[in-house]
């Protein structure tokens, strides 16, 4: 019975020391939004910071399918005191690009957790698609959440979010055609 | 006739009112004022008392100030300041007049629990000694014995706290300030290196006489936040606030002087208020100088004199009138600076050296390869520019005694541009060399747009650059390696002519910002498309975008500056005095003596 506890206690050692330190410590960014979207009609996804590790700033670098899409704002989040670049710079419509950095200033560190941007789109066309992070391990003019030292806390493909669009209802669609038309109505 | 000569004058008056109220609020007034604050810009404006006690704790406050500068916002500063201190003679020297001695007042926690003894002077020409502090215990036991001082009197410093403003989020040199705004301490604000914030030298390496003036360099930065509005403009700072706070402590009567360092408008590693056009989108500009004219010093007396400190110390001794003048050193020669015992350091002449041409047996002219290798911290695999330089490394002239001092011309300089290059992946740079600049000795230092100046460090220093060819000869075998060691990127900002300024400031940070990058793609020549600006500097680990790593990169060389002179060449106390590539090697004073004329 000894040896059996003893084996476990060094299991658990074992575990416990070869787990990289980077995957208990690691800072993440990720989603969040609805799964389902529909044709002109505006969808917003968050990106949100998670970990709560000491940064010094995040690079983000988001993909999408511009015949998918349409990205129209991106809202900086109040995570961190500065942003860039400014708003005319952030997305790239026809390369489905878009760009935005928080950063911080100097001995002031801002934890991982929170909401960094909002992003709003204007589906296109029915169909299946992908938004996500442009990643790749150790390239630094990708994604990356980086700490004081310029160590990036990233050390993982975020996931992407699948999204179905859905083309609009008859209703949907005379309502969108009389608002255009009739602009009082949308209050 | 009298009548309209007694009203003319009134006349005169009203007339030229409704002239100036008609100009000043029509178009043309505003453009007069405009141009106004275009040349008066944003300034620094030190506030203090006009005199305080020896002893007593005083403030300055450092003043940013930009009602004079309502066109544009402000971004960042950088304050150097400079104190006299009326501590640096040793008391022991006392000029041949008692009356030049200084007096000691001691702070309040000098000597908290102790007796302050006042000691007479060992001879009669010396000043009084500072106070001893002296416990209860210790004079009941009669040990008597020297408690040991909180309170350095020698201590170049008697700058006690810095206080930030509220003026910037970040105050980089003043670690933790923005999370928690408190008095720091001298070595605390201190805490990042930098090379003007050296103490000077003890006494005995500057030669007679000591400088009148004894400074102490101290950089305080301050940076906003970057944000901008929805038309893209910066969120700065605009109005007049306190930008920081100083609390001296003044040891000894005297007069005591508050400056910040300012060599021009144009410099950008002196005090500087950066700034941005307030109407105009940040992208489309670049941080710009605000401080355009030199900030006002503060003069502060230090008045009251103490001659007895307890009651049971012995009365002053009568004035001395008939001191002589302590020794002078026995190797003081007027034009030459003595850095150590036998040693002399004499200014080259500035008359420039006649240069023979190389001899070249071959009719083609003769070409040299520099091999610089180095290392760039953060550095990725893009190629870097660098530019190579050499400081022609001139002998002292043989038929100028030490004696025979010629003052030197500081606007001569003898560093040369050699060559440019460009890095290979390993960190190798050939840079090809014309031959005007072969065989000849050159201290070389390196540079790139973003990175600060490094001089050699391999061997041989000076170096003589070996032609590639010896007449039709040529050898595939790497000549004239030179290694550089690591380069440290931040410095970002040049000038119009490519010049920079050898410091990591708040410029730079500015700078960077104005370069981030965007989700345009870069056009094939490296400009943004959405910018129209090169990518360049700002890219410091050359990536190919300027993100939050390169700001990281920025940060944590924050404050510092590029080399000034090669590895142990000249003392920086004597390079100050008399300019970069104006110094020769030291030479032992006896064989200067011995040299036929």
């Amino acid at each position: 019975m000894k040896k059996i506890y003893l084996a476990q206690t060094f299991f658990i050692l074992f575990i416990f020391f070869l787990t990289p330190q980077g995957i208990l410590e690691a800072a993440n960014i990720s989603f969040t939004g609805e799964p389902k979207a529909t044709v002109n009609t505006p969808y917003s996804i968050g990106i949100v910071l998670s970990g709560g590790e000491k940064t010094l700033g995040t690079d983000s670098v988001i993909l999408y399918d511009p015949s998918m899409l349409k990205a129209t704002s991106v809202t900086q989040g109040t995570l961190y005191p500065t942003y860039n670049p400014s708003a005319n710079g952030r997305i790239n419509l026809e390369k489905g690009k878009i760009i935005l950095s928080g950063s911080t200033g100097f001995n002031n560190p801002v934890g991982a957790t929170g909401v960094f941007s909002k992003i709003t789109f204007t589906p296109i066309k029915k169909g299946k698609t992908l938004i996500r992070f442009d990643y790749a391990k150790g390239d630094t003019t990708k994604t990356g959440i980086i700490d004081f030292s310029g160590k990036d806390l990233l050390s993982a493909m975020p996931k992407p979010l699948a999204i179905t669009i859905e083309n609009e209802s008859p209703i949907e669609i005379v309502w969108r055609y009389m608002t255009k038309a009739f602009s009082f109505l949308k209050k | 006739m009298k009548k309209v000569f007694k009203i003319l004058p009134l006349i005169i008056l009203i007339g030229g009112l409704i002239a100036g109220i008609y100009y000043s609020t029509q178009q043309s007034g505003f453009e007069l004022r405009k141009k106004a604050s275009e040349i008066s810009g944003s300034q620094f404006i030190l506030r203090g008392p006009a005199s305080v006690k020896p002893g007593e704790k005083f403030s300055v406050d450092l003043v940013l100030d930009t009602s004079t500068d309502p066109q544009y916002t402000i971004s960042a500063a950088d304050a150097i300041v400079l104190y006299s201190t009326n501590l640096k003679n040793p008391p022991s020297e006392c000029n041949g007049k008692l009356s030049q001695c200084p007096s000691f007042m001691p702070p309040p926690d000098y000597c908290p629990n102790g007796t302050l003894i006042q000691d007479e002077p060992s001879f009669p020409c010396q000043c009084a000694p500072p106070p001893r502090c002296v416990t209860g215990k210790e004079v009941a036991d009669g040990s008597n014995k020297i408690s040991p001082p909180k309170w350095d009197l020698n201590s170049q410093f008697n700058l006690i706290e810095v206080i930030p403003g509220k003026i910037f989020e970040s105050y980089p040199t003043l670690p933790k300030s923005q999370i928690n705004p408190r008095p720091l301490p001298v070595e605390t604000a201190m805490g990042i290196s930098q090379e003007i914030n050296q103490k000077s030298p003890p006494v005995g390496i500057l030669p007679n006489p000591i400088p009148k003036r004894v400074t102490s360099p101290f950089t305080i930065s301050g940076v906003k936040n970057y944000s901008v509005t929805d038309q893209g403009s910066f969120n700065g700072y605009s109005g007049s606030a306190i930008f920081a706070a100083l609390s001296f402590i003044a040891p000894q009567s005297g007069s005591m002087t508050v400056q910040l360092s300012y060599s021009g408008a144009n410099a950008t590693d002196d005090s500087n208020i950066n700034g941005f056009l307030k109407d105009s989108p940040v992208s489309l500009q670049q941080p710009v100088e605000r401080l355009l004219t030199p900030p006002q010093s503060l003069t502060i007396k230090v008045e009251m004199p103490i001659t007895s400190i307890t009651p049971s110390s012995p009365p002053p001794p009568p004035p001395i009138t008939t001191c002589t003048p302590p020794p002078k050193c026995a190797y003081e020669k007027p034009g030459c600076l003595y850095a150590q015992a036998g040693v002399v350091y004499c200014p080259i002449s500035p008359t420039p050296v006649p240069v023979t041409p190389t001899p070249t047996p071959t009719p083609k002219p003769a070409t040299g390869t520099v091999n610089a290798q180095m290392k760039f911290e953060g550095y990725t695999n893009g190629p870097v520019e660098v530019s190579l330089y050499g400081i022609l490394d001139l002998p002292i002239p043989i038929a100028r005694r030490s004696n025979e001092f010629v003052d030197p011309i500081p606007q001569t300089k003898l560093t040369m541009l050699l060559g440019k290059g460009r890095t290979n992946p390993d960190g190798s740079a050939p840079i090809s060399i014309s031959s005007e600049y072969l065989n000849k000795p050159f201290n070389l230092f390196i540079e790139s747009s973003s990175h600060l100046r490094k001089f050699q460090i391999s061997d041989p220093k000076p170096m003589f650059i070996q032609p590639d060819c010896l007449g039709d000869i040529c050898t595939t075998e790497i000549k004239n390696l030179v290694h550089f060691g690591d380069l440290i990127p931040g410095d970002i900002n040049s000038d119009k002519n490519g010049k920079k300024d050898q410091i990591i400031n708040s410029f730079d940070v500015s700078m960077l910002y104005t370069q981030w990058s965007g989700a345009d793609e870069k056009t094939t020549d490296g400009f943004s498309q959405i910018n129209k600006k090169p990518a360049g500097s700002g890219d410091l680990n050359r990536d190919g975008v300027v993100n939050t790593r390169d700001l990281a990169l920025l940060l944590s060389n924050f404050n510092k500056r590029g080399e000034t002179q090669p590895v142990s060449s000249i003392p920086p106390s004597i390079l100050e005095r008399y300019g970069e590539g104006m110094i020769g090697p030291p030479v032992n004073v006896k064989q200067a003596e011995n040299i036929q004329l």
